[in-house]
């Protein structure tokens, strides 16, 4: 199992973590750029997402185009595949990810990650949010196998 | 200032390309469908290369045969229903704040 736990200043009205994420190459002796950036851990998106600063720095070229589907309409987007980091080290390969436009976070993970594992959140005091794969079937993670850190301090 | 231009052509060549897959793949969804169904089909110069169960085995496979990335695509063969409800997501976040005075 993987998981990691992350312990906020507060009660949080968002979930976000730093992560790390580089264009998936296709064989094993390419050059891979890790990009660190700020997600959202975001239930309502069926799928990731990366703005578009993501996509200008790492200058991800697209293997497909789709139509992406939001509250506020459609839009013509590119399809991109990308690695994505977690703050545990832990790597999610070859996510099919659309470009989009928002300057909140540089990286929505959506239910195509979060489907993965359990997800959990807590909030009594403050946020305290933890995510672990493979899925164990309950809906919390016990502290005792999690690594506990706080914001922004699991990644180098 | 040349080389910089040139590149921007190019850029926008490739992504009219890949426009043209799409199309194609649009164009060509009912008899692709019953035979394809749920696979990823690699598609370049408006022609199906081939139809993989991973998207990566179709990038991989589109990249040994020498494709550069942004001149082909790997799209998932399903209807279009289905592929509408596979790419939704909120976009912007909704937020309360004082209006501006």
């Amino acid at each position: 199992m993987s998981a990691f736990s992350i312990s906020y200043n507060g009660v949080v009205d968002a979930v976000t973590c730093t992560v790390a994420v580089a264009q998936t190459e296709p064989f094993a002796d390419s050059d891979v750029t890790y990009l660190r950036c700020n997600a959202m851990w975001d239930t309502g998106a069926l799928y990731s997402v990366v703005s578009r600063r993501v996509v200008e720095k790492l200058a991800l070229a697209p293997i497909d185009r789709g139509i992406a589907y939001t509250v506020q309409g459609s839009y013509d987007t590119s399809i991109y595949l990308l690695d994505l980091m977690l703050p545990n080290r832990m790597l999610v390969k070859a996510l099919r990810v659309s470009g989009g436009d928002f300057d909140d976070c540089d990286m929505l993970i959506g239910m195509d990650v979060i489907r993965l594992g359990d997800f959990s959140v807590a909030n009594l005091r403050n946020t305290v949010f933890s995510f672990r794969i493979p899925s164990e079937g309950t809906p919390l993670v016990p502290t005792e196998h999690c690594i506990c850190a706080k914001e922004n301090d699991l990644l180098p | 200032m040349a080389e910089e231009k040139m590149e921007r052509v190019s850029t926008m060549a490739e992504k009219t390309d890949m426009q043209k897959d799409v199309d194609w793949y649009y164009a060509n969804l009912d008899s692709l469908l019953p035979i394809y169904s749920g696979k990823y089909l690699a598609i370049a110069d408006c022609r199906l290369f081939g139809d993989f169960a991973e998207c990566l085995d179709g990038v991989r496979a589109m990249e040994n045969a020498g494709r550069k990335r942004g001149t082909y695509i790997v799209h998932k063969c399903i209807p279009l229903e289905q592929e509408r409800r596979e790419w939704y997501y909120r976009s912007n976040r909704v937020h309360f704040g004082e209006r501006a005075k």
